[in-house]
């Protein structure tokens, strides 16, 4: 019974740990057990394993995070998503607040460079940033024309430029990303 | 736009300073040599410093100083008291024993001229 409990937490443990250091961190704990176990304590060593699996989880799950890098980069395309649309809301607006009357291509136009902007910005902050926020682009466009084909009302002359700028975004991403590992 | 580059790349440079229990982990592992592996740190901090850490605690600060550049690890032997299990051996680099002397050298300049007073001794 004590052998499953042990690798029940034993398995638990080792879903944190990467699989690198899963072998020996497993096996410290396991030999520390059985030093324990020699040394004639009843109790104590399931007692010390189960204490240490549990301690160890909140810093291994942190150390995890603060080593894997697509929350950032994922935080940093869907910022950047979010500021796009923002963007396009205040250029909606100021045409409109000028009372000119401009087509979805024309805006498209005023707005693209905006978006390419960001999407270089983003990957400037962090690599790969502009490829996550380009798919972002590409998925909306895409919920979208889903959306018009369920009404019936298809508006691809103005989705399509969309279309083409999510692919120009992801565009910096490949573009700098061959530039940085030709330069080394 | 200059200074927005200049704090994107300030904010990916490597951190070169060490927390509390970084120090701490660096110079059980200076003191062991050779023996220097999960376990063995733990045991050495427990027993020198008096503080208790988990094992996950350890392992997470020797990644994180093995990101830093200050130590370097390899993998051991397995032996039957592990369930034949490998052991990872991990050594301070010259970078990682720098940043030791930079650290002792900053913590002695700013406790000196302290009184036993001030330290509430």
């Amino acid at each position: 019974m004590k052998n499953l409990k042990l690798h029940v937490a034993t398995w638990i443990l080792s879903r944190f740990v990467p699989a690198r250091d899963r072998e020996a961190l497993v096996g410290d704990l396991t030999e520390e057990h059985a030093r324990l176990t020699a040394a004639g304590r009843r109790d104590a060593p399931f007692g010390w394993y189960l204490r240490h699996v549990c301690a160890s989880i909140p810093p291994l799950v942190w150390a995890g995070l603060a080593r894997a890098t697509w929350p950032t980069t994922l935080a940093i395309a869907l910022a950047a998503f979010f500021l796009t649309v923002l963007m396009q809301t205040f250029v909606q607006w100021a045409i409109r607040s000028l009372a000119v009357k401009v087509d979805g291509p024309v805006a498209m136009v005023i707005f693209s460079p905006l978006v390419l902007l960001i999407g270089y910005l983003a990957e400037r902050i962090r690599r790969r940033t502009s490829i996550v926020f380009g798919a972002l682009l590409l998925l909306t466009i895409a919920a979208m024309t889903v959306w018009d084909l369920n009404t019936g009302k298809l508006h691809i002359q103005r989705q399509l430029p969309a279309y083409l700028l999510g692919l120009a975004v992801i565009c910096i991403g490949v573009a700098t990303k061959r530039r940085r590992s030709s330069a080394r | 736009m200059a200074y927005f580059f200049y704090y994107s790349k300030q904010m990916s440079k490597r951190d070169e300073s060490l927390g509390s229990v970084e120090h701490i982990v660096l110079l059980a592992v200076m003191r062991l040599g050779n023996e220097a592996y999960g376990i063995t740190v733990l045991q050495e901090i427990e027993s020198i410093a008096g503080r208790s850490l988990s094992i996950g605690t350890v392992y997470a600060t020797l990644w994180r100083l093995e990101s830093k550049g200050f130590v370097k690890s390899a993998a051991g032997e397995p032996t039957a008291e592990r369930g034949g299990r490998a052991k990872r051996y991990f050594r301070v680099t010259a970078e990682g024993k720098s940043a030791v002397c930079r650290a002792q050298d900053s913590i002695l300049k700013l406790s000196s001229g302290l009184t036993d007073l001030q330290l509430g001794k």
